[in-house]
């Protein structure tokens, strides 16, 4: 089984204690609870139990579901076991939000004034379940994905010969890769949308925090289109998004070494976009191949493709075609 | 997708292109869903008008190979193998006739003609080219 649901036990286990003590309590609530509280304890947003309690119950699920995705992504790139320091967010984030909400209704309770950060029981319950989620995470045994295993190749060797030929030919040859998955749509078309909205409703209260959201926005969208590579007789470059800004260039003659390898974005690069790693500069936006380029300045340059071999055959060919020339 | 223009062949540009990528999709190097550079970007790097690059994708989205929306990049569709019409029969028989005529005026013989055609079929075979490559799709996450 590639998903491994038990890892998020102790997140489950403080959210059914949360719901399962503010139901067990419900007709105990004042009418009235502090939602938000400013640094010297004084409430700034207060709100029915029940929307504190809704909040608290809906962000856990919501980090709950985002942990048991990132999981399950973590797990399908993994080739040997490593710590998956990602599984340990449902844990801390919905154990800080239960224990400070919790800390909060107690003390509505008591009738307080001043609210108080709760540390002590911060340190308890936080501490608790993610050390619990760290022993889980290192006992977790590993289990090969086939999802692990590389996809093979498109490359066949008519490609190579088909490329060849062209050489020989002497045409002016230009190769085309293009990483833009649905995901970078939904990023840089609904986000957009979404803080645009926002800074409708925000711009009466808080004008930097409306232009904040309009400049998030409008950078997010200039990233649809995903990445875009180019390797001609000029060299390889890649291009990003609507306005197909360039963000890496290197002519032929700058190419030392070029490779197809194989990578695991989260546990390798910490995410997908452009990263940088181990002394690697990588730019991909989906999928685990790609061809690492070795520049004559000492960088190392990933591109990311799902048709690495032929990208690299590609470089490759048009390199010593450059190094015939010069 | 890899294209690459030959100055000495008598054959136009945009042809070239179009018979570029009807290859890649045959041996399915090119999948329905696959994008395509922008007409702009094409026409830059092989460093052809955008008349011409236009052209070539004009061509292949009316022969039903392409997907291109306005506002959008072009990208390869999904494929109907197994509708061939009376209509498409017809062409590919003119089409066919055609290659005939100029091969018979050439002085080419009719045995030759076939061997020219079998030794294609056979080389379009070992570059991949199967039923199967024109209907598998491909998906990024």
């Amino acid at each position: 089984m590639r998903r491994r649901y038990w890892t998020h036990l102790p997140a489950v286990a403080v959210w059914v204690g949360f719901v399962a003590w503010f139901l067990s309590r419900a007709s105990e609530w004042p009418s009235r609870v502090p939602l938000q509280v400013g640094w010297e304890g004084e409430v700034t947003s207060w709100a029915s139990p029940w929307l504190a309690f809704g909040l608290v119950a809906g962000l856990g699920l919501f980090f709950i579901a985002l942990t048991v995705v990132l999981d399950d992504l973590w797990a399908q790139q993994e080739s040997r076991k490593k710590f998956n320091f990602l599984s340990l967010l449902d844990e801390l984030v919905l154990s800080l939000l239960v224990t400070i909400q919790s800390s909060f209704l107690l003390a509505a309770m008591d009738g307080a004034t001043v609210y108080r950060f709760p540390w002590a029981a911060v340190w308890v319950v936080v501490g608790g379940a993610t050390l619990l989620g760290v022993v889980i995470e290192l006992k977790r045994p590993y289990r090969a994905s086939a999802d692990a295993i590389p996809a093979e190749g498109r490359l066949t060797d008519a490609f190579r010969k088909n490329l060849e030929v062209r050489i020989k030919r002497r045409e002016t040859i230009v190769f085309w890769d293009t990483q833009n998955p649905k995901y970078v749509a939904w990023v840089s078309i609904g986000v957009p949308l979404v803080l645009w909205l926002s800074a409708v409703f925000a711009i009466r209260e808080s004008g930097w925090a409306a232009g904040l959201n309009i400049a998030v926005g409008l950078f997010l969208l200039l990233l649809y289109g995903g990445q875009r590579t180019r390797v001609s007789g000029e060299g390889v470059t890649i291009r990003y998004g609507l306005i197909g800004i360039r963000i890496f260039r290197c002519r032929l003659d700058e190419i030392s070494g070029i490779r197809v390898r194989t990578f695991a974005p989260l546990a390798d690069f910490g995410g997908y976009g452009i990263r940088t790693a181990k002394g690697i500069t990588a730019y991909y936006l989906a999928g685990r191949t790609g061809v690492q380029l070795e520049l004559v300045n000492r960088r190392s340059v990933l591109i990311g493709s799902s048709n690495a071999e032929q990208l690299a055959a590609v470089i490759e060919a048009l390199t010593s075609v450059s190094e015939v020339a010069n | 997708m890899l294209v690459s223009i030959n100055e000495g062949s008598r054959q136009p540009i945009y042809v070239q292109i179009v018979r570029q990528i009807k290859e890649q999709i045959l041996v399915g190097e090119l999948v329905p869903g696959d994008e395509l550079p922008s007409v702009r970007d094409l026409g830059e790097s092989l460093g052809i008008s955008l008349h011409t690059a236009r052209s070539a994708y004009q061509t292949l989205a009316e022969e039903g190979l392409l997907r291109v929306r306005l506002g959008k990049k072009a990208r390869i569709a999904a494929l109907a193998t197994d509708a061939i019409t009376t209509s498409l029969t017809d062409e590919y028989a003119l089409r066919i006739r055609e290659l005939v005529v100029d091969g018979l005026l050439q002085g080419w013989a009719a045995d030759e003609l076939h061997q020219m055609l079998d030794r294609e079929i056979e080389a379009m075979s070992e570059r991949g080219a199967t039923l199967e490559s024109l209907s598998n799709g491909k998906e990024q996450t």
